[in-house]
């Protein structure tokens, strides 16, 4: 049981980094990039082929994660900025973002090949007992970021001035740019936190997962699949939405059967859209007030 | 190399016949006496490194064979796209090469259950890489026929379960786990080690099926699996999935100190490089088979491997480059034989005749019965080390 638990939570964070990283584009910009998953990718790769080379590790990694940053930028510039100037309302980045996800995905191919590319495997070749569990110190690491990752966002949102900009901006950019917000800069910003995001869920991953062109497509669903269980208005319980994929598809593979973390998921999202459609963290807490809707409508029939 | 899925197969069989109307005159032959022979393999996704081989082993071949005038004085002319590993993709291509006259069809080893099922219902051979022979050749099981039309020259999924089946009756006194793939390509697996443990009256104790992603090569997460496995008593596992998560499988046993649970491969393990890469010093004692032919190759096949080194700039030749070889100079053989007769009819009687070709592969036979030339006398089992960065035999 606290295997699947720690288990769960580990491949959670993972999912929750990538939800983040879209829900924090989204908060500023209202856009999805769908390119995010490919920064994961991109990452890995990068240190892969750059570990490969005789490049020390950290190396690879300051340099994986940098580059993502950067494509995350270079995303906006290219694909959102652009379509967003003709017509802000335009839902063009749809496409644009995914064309950007199909055109990193054909250039890391054409570069590494098909194959899987090795991945150092550093903190994760160390086990750590936990009674009846066992977790690496890498999964640690990756917890411990999941946990730095929804405080940091928290402090920053709520304690200093930017992150009060950024709510403005997200809340309507077009006041917040009246009283002198820069909302291009924001966008950027958001942009290049949502690549870091990304690239530090794939150098988090790279161990158990490798590195591959096409490993975008899977971590992006999944990604996907975490904010919309944990609500895209948030980007901290894009965090929790992970979480609760993660640990409830290892409790699916662990006592339904190991098809099931094929499916689950997809039933999960769906029962969660039926039941709060802006997410089970999303502000408001649609749960309990579905309850005491029912809770009263119960009382006025017995009444 | 299955990926495909029974019901996405009949999708795409019954979508091409829908668009086609039952096409293929079968005539074939191509314009200006040229004969066109189709090639169908996913050469990009996570695993194309093996639909590259089976392109590049059967180029080779097409171009010595033109070189040296052609069969009957006629050339080969070779067509291929990449099915990218999808069941749609390949039914398109299979109508397209046989309305431009393909007299055959070579692949996929992707999406062998589409080329094969095709092959039956146009009725056109289909030839060499067809995914993992095995369940796709058979696909009601080992003892019943065979499609009509298809004639695998590629690794055989029934055979390396078998043998290795046969070498775990013996080794692993505590028990048997295994985790397939659900495709055709494990259950082929599956089908091969049931063979031999029914023969033996034994049987595994924890079998397990797990989807994976031979698209995006994403490993998928084992701990639950390795906690059931161990949870099961066994002390040898057949772990019959991509080799990425071969890899991962093997470092995850590490990382939780399980150094006595001895790990069984499959037939792609040892097929490219890709198990050894990823896996590193942690892959060290992998168990496996592989074509005697391979682990003790002859002159033949050495300046084989050499020539096919130097033509592809240093990439390592493997089983699935050979066997595409082999898979033309057949076709060649079969067609001279017939007095350079290239209607469908004419190459599947030749097919099913073929005996004791002398390909790299080995010595090849077909018969009615008998529709893929690797069987599990033709394996010896090898362990990987490490250290000689070579699979030892151990048999």
């Amino acid at each position: 049981m606290l295997q699947v638990l720690l288990s769960g939570l580990t491949v959670g964070t993972i999912y929750g980094l990538v939800a983040m990283a879209f829900a924090i584009v989204f908060y500023v910009t209202k856009v999805i990039n769908f390119a995010t998953g490919q920064l994961l990718m991109v990452s890995i790769l990068l240190v892969s082929g750059l570990v490969k080379l005789g490049l020390p590790d950290w190396l690879g990694i300051v340099t994986g994660l940098v580059a993502a940053t950067v494509l995350g930028v270079a995303t906006y510039f290219i694909a959102v900025r652009p379509v967003l100037r003709f017509d802000r309302f335009s839902f063009a980045w749809l496409v644009s973002t995914l064309g950007v996800a199909i055109v990193i995905q054909a250039t890391f191919a054409l570069i590494y090949g098909p194959a899987s590319q090795p991945f150092p495997r550093g903190l994760h070749a160390i086990p750590v007992r936990l009674g009846p569990a066992t977790l690496t110190v890498q999964e640690i690491v990756t917890l411990a970021v999941g946990l730095l990752a929804i405080v940091g966002w928290h402090l920053v949102r709520r304690y200093t001035l930017l992150g009060k900009l950024g709510k403005a901006i997200s809340t309507d950019p077009e006041i917040a740019s009246t009283v002198g917000a820069n909302v291009t800069a924001f966008a950027v910003g958001a942009f290049a936190i949502g690549g870091f995001l990304a690239g530090l869920a794939g150098i988090l991953v790279g161990p158990i997962t490798y590195g591959n062109p096409y490993l975008g497509d899977t971590y992006g669903i999944f990604g996907f699949i975490a904010l919309m269980i944990g609500g895209i208005q948030r980007p901290a319980a894009a965090m929790g939405g992970g979480l609760v994929l993660g640990v409830l598809s290892i409790a699916a593979n662990t006592y339904i059967g190991a098809q099931a973390s094929d499916w689950f998921p997809f039933v999960l999202v769906l029962l969660v859209l039926l039941l709060t459609p802006n997410g089970v963290f999303a502000s408001g807490d649609q749960l309990r007030r579905l309850f005491r809707t029912r809770r009263a409508y119960q009382q006025g029939v017995n009444a | 190399m299955k990926r495909i899925i029974p019901g996405a197969v009949a999708l795409a069989a019954a979508t091409a016949l829908a668009l086609t109307g039952c096409a293929g005159d079968g005539g074939g032959g191509g314009e200006g006496g040229e004969i066109v022979v189709g090639g169908i393999a996913g050469t990009t996704g996570a695993y194309g490194a093996v639909g590259v081989a089976v392109i590049n082993g059967t180029q080779m071949a097409v171009d010595e064979i033109n070189a040296a005038g052609g069969i009957d004085g006629r050339q080969i002319k070779f067509v291929w796209d990449d099915d990218a590993a999808d069941a749609t993709k390949s039914s398109q291509l299979f109508q397209q090469f046989v309305s431009e006259g393909a007299v055959a069809i070579l692949g996929s080893p992707d999406t062998g259950p589409t080329t094969a099922a095709l092959g039956d219902q146009m009725q056109i051979p289909v030839l060499g890489a067809v995914d993992d022979g095995g369940l796709t050749v058979y696909p009601n099981g080992p003892d019943e026929p065979p499609f009509a039309w298809t004639f695998s020259t590629s690794l055989n999924t029934f055979a390396w379960g078998a043998k290795i089946a046969d070498w775990a009756i013996a080794n692993c006194p505590g028990g048997l786990a295994m985790l397939h793939d659900p495709t055709t390509y494990g259950l082929g697996g599956l089908a091969g080690f049931q063979m031999s443990l029914d023969a033996a009256g034994k049987d595994f104790v924890y079998v397990e099926s797990i989807t994976e992603n031979w698209g995006s090569g994403a490993t998928v997460n084992l701990d639950a699996e390795i906690q059931k496995i161990v949870d099961s008593g066994a002390d040898c596992v057949e772990v019959w999935l991509t080799p990425g998560d071969e890899a991962a499988f093997m470092q995850e046993i590490a990382s939780l100190g399980l150094d006595d649970l001895v790990v069984l491969g499959n037939d792609v393990t040892n097929a490219d490089a890709t198990f050894v890469d990823l896996a590193g010093p942690e892959g060290d004692g992998m168990i496996s088979a592989l074509l005697t032919s391979d682990v003790y190759p002859n002159e033949r096949l050495q300046e084989w491997q050499q020539k096919y080194r130097d033509l592809f700039d240093g990439l390592e030749p493997g089983p699935f480059a050979e066997l595409s070889y082999d898979a033309v100079y057949i076709l060649k053989q079969v067609i001279e034989d017939a007095d350079g007769a290239t209607d469908p009819e004419s190459i599947r009687a030749g097919l099913n005749a073929l005996t004791d070709f002398d390909g790299l592969t080995g010595s090849l036979s077909f018969t009615e019965q008998i529709h893929t030339t690797i069987n599990k006398e033709q394996l010896t089992m090898v362990q990987w080390s490490f250290d000689s960065k070579k699979w030892e035999p151990i048999e």
